[in-house]
């Protein structure tokens, strides 16, 4: 279980930038994290991957401070996918995947049998076997993205930490990755947080969501509650229009026009 | 199983065919690293019996004397060299006296060259390949940190002062050199240490910076130097692989080996460091720690070398690329990979700088000046195409 209180967190120029954020991430919870550019969502999230350390408060991984961990320990209980993904392609998938195994192992050149079956079993989940012996670069973005998850789950984390793993994706390729993580945080009881800007994939595939706005917490709890268009205009800045699709219980935002600054529509 | 394999090459198979599949490409690797090893072999094995001198001293020769077997005086009929006193028939002094001089040319001089050649190889490619990733720049070389210029500068002030002495069997230009190469590598830690990020271009800048000025302080004494220390600033530069006096090479060996084994201990860590700083530390990497202590082994490796050997250049500029497109990108096999290709290319082209020179010398019928063709010339003329030959094809795909 991951927790945090009363985390702050900022850099030279904006000492206030995050904070304060209370959040307890516990197995089997999806969380999205959504809110504007530069609400600080990335920040929060690699302050979760032990990247940052906060200014003030304390993260913890199952009850001890994360900074205390260590570094090969935290790596092998928290895995953590950047948004820019690899600057090096000239691996392969199946390499590219076996390196998720990297913390487990402790001697050794070279991955064990086992280690083959993990990112295989990885491999499978995602859908990327098929192209495991092609290089990393000649993949499309989507397949290439789902690559990069697979390595994430061959790193076999009790927490998967994701920055916008659907940007620049297409409407496949969107719910495919968001379904994969929904399938881990409720099958293999994992925890999962997700920073995404999309809203609806967050409130169909997400058990939780953090609503960021200007570094504060607007709102956290279920996505019904949190998603609703009178909390996100103000955040976004935007009229938004909601509707039901069929005659399922979800309901759909979509942003209509520019939000003038008395809350009317222009 | 040989229907699964077939299967998994295409790429898709089901879990037992894939695994199938790495296991292929490992051993594909296997084979590939083997073959380099053994074509290194032969190269030591035949070195005995290549050299400066036109001699008849071949390699079987060479081996036959130093492994003592018997040579028997028929065997060496016909030999102008065994043939001391010009008779036409070998006696049994003057076999032993050829058993002497066998063993004397092939493994003292010859075979031990050829061992620097391979030691020094074995580093700049290693030295080379490992810059490369940690600068993420195809361009980076041992000597980008300016540590051939520290070390060239350091020697050069030995020579203008005129501190030829040796200490403790160890020349002091050496030591000089050795004192300029570690001085620039700690001038540019030092200037990175500032930020706790220590970011490779930075480090970069620093170091080509500290090294054109170290290449400007370089003309500054030869310009103030008489023609006879010229003569030697520039015999020096030239890069020589004279074999080592036993003390020489009793220092180099602690200073390169620990980098090859360290370099090869990382190399995991590597990998994951290619992924970018952000992957590699959320996987458990140390980045900062990784940057320093692979630039600090290379550093001193390298060091090590120009103080000995010279500057020798284009080995860890081409070598890791000869690597990559023999063996892929994975730095568990393209730094042993590199390290055996650096080997082999440098006692090829020291074999090069010996025959040319005695080639030219023969064609032109007269002696030419050096008995051997400057090192760094002849890495030079062999590097470049290859280097430019493998620019082209990247910039074409």
């Amino acid at each position: 279980m991951l927790q945090l209180d009363d985390v702050r967190f900022g850099f030279k120029s904006r000492p206030d930038f995050l904070g304060p954020v209370s959040l307890s991430v516990c197995p089997g919870e999806c969380w999205a994290i959504v809110g504007p550019n530069g609400a600080g969502k990335s920040t929060l999230l690699r302050l979760m991957a032990g990247l940052h350390k906060p200014r003030s408060g304390r993260i913890s991984l199952d009850g001890v401070k994360l900074s205390r961990v260590g570094v090969r320990g935290r790596a092998k209980r928290v895995a953590f996918m950047p948004q820019a993904t690899s600057q090096s392609h000239d691996f392969n998938a199946r390499e590219l995947v076996l390196m998720g195994r990297f913390p487990h192992r402790s001697l050794g050149l070279f991955e064990s049998a086992g280690d083959v079956a993990i990112a295989e079993r990885a491999m499978t989940r995602t859908e990327t076997l098929c192209f495991a012996d092609r290089l990393v670069a000649t993949l499309s973005g989507g397949e290439a993205q789902r690559v990069h998850l697979a390595a994430a789950l061959a790193q076999e984390p009790g927490l998967l930490l994701l920055d916008e793993p659907t940007a620049s994706l297409d409407l496949q390729h969107q719910i495919s990755i968001f379904s994969i993580l929904k399938e881990t945080a409720s099958r293999d009881d994992r925890a999962v947080v997700v920073v995404t800007h999309d809203v609806n994939l967050a409130a169909n595939y997400c058990t939780h969501v953090l609503l960021l706005h200007e570094g504060k917490v607007v709102a956290s709890g279920a996505p019904a509650e949190v998603l609703s268009p009178e909390r996100l205009e103000p955040v976004y800045g935007v009229k938004l229009a909601e509707a039901r699709v069929g005659d399922t219980e979800q309901r759909w935002v979509f942003p209509v026009s520019k939000r003038d600054a008395d809350g009317g529509t222009s | 199983m040989g229907f699964s394999r077939v299967k998994a090459r295409r790429g898709r198979g089901n879990f037992v065919t894939a695994s199938a599949a790495n296991q292929v490409g490992m051993k594909r690797y296997a084979v590939r690293l083997g073959g380099a090893l053994a074509f290194l072999v032969l190269l030591l094995i035949a070195s005995p019996g290549v050299g400066t001198e036109s001699s008849s001293v071949g390699w079987w020769d060479a081996w036959r004397a130093q492994l003592g077997l018997t040579i028997s005086t028929e065997q060496l009929a016909g030999s102008a060299l065994a043939d001391l006193d010009g008779d036409g028939v070998i006696s049994g002094d003057e076999r032993d006296g050829f058993v002497v001089l066998a063993r004397t040319i092939g493994f003292s001089q010859r075979f031990a060259r050829s061992l620097l050649a391979l030691q020094v190889g074995i580093t700049l490619a290693l030295c080379g390949a490992t810059f490369q990733v940690l600068f993420r720049n195809p361009l980076a070389t041992p000597y980008t940190l300016g540590i051939a210029s520290g070390g060239s500068l350091g020697a050069l002030i030995a020579l203008r002062v005129g501190w030829m002495g040796v200490v403790a069997g160890v020349s002091m230009m050496s030591i000089a050199s050795f004192g300029g190469a570690v001085g620039v590598v700690l001038l540019v830690l030092f200037i990175a240490r500032g930020s706790r990020r220590l970011t490779s271009n930075e480090l970069l800048l620093a170091g080509v910076t500290l090294g054109l000025f170290c290449s400007a302080m370089m003309v500054f004494v030869t310009a103030i130097s008489n023609e006879r220390v010229t003569f030697v600033i520039v015999r020096w530069m030239m890069g020589s692989l004279d074999p080592l006096r036993s003390v020489e090479g009793a220092m180099l060996f602690p200073m390169i080996v620990p980098a090859w084994i360290v370099l090869m201990l990382v190399s995991r860590s590597l990998n994951q460091y290619r992924l970018g700083d952000e992957l590699a530390t959320s996987r458990g990497v140390n980045v900062l720690w990784l940057q320093l202590v692979c630039v600090g082994v290379c550093s001193l490796a390298t060091a090590a070398i120009v103080a000995q050997c010279g500057p020798i250049g284009f080995v860890g500029l081409v070598v890791p690329h000869i690597a990559g497109l023999l063996v892929g990108n994975d730095c568990r096999v393209l730094l042993p990979a590199s390290a055996i290709i650096g080997g082999a290319f440098l006692i090829l082209c020291d074999w090069a700088s010996q025959v040319s020179m005695r080639v030219a010398g023969e064609v032109m019928g007269r002696h030419l000046g050096s008995a051997t063709l400057p090192i760094g010339v002849v890495t030079a003329i062999v590097g470049v195409p290859i280097f430019l030959i493998l620019l082209r094809r990247r910039l074409g795909s």
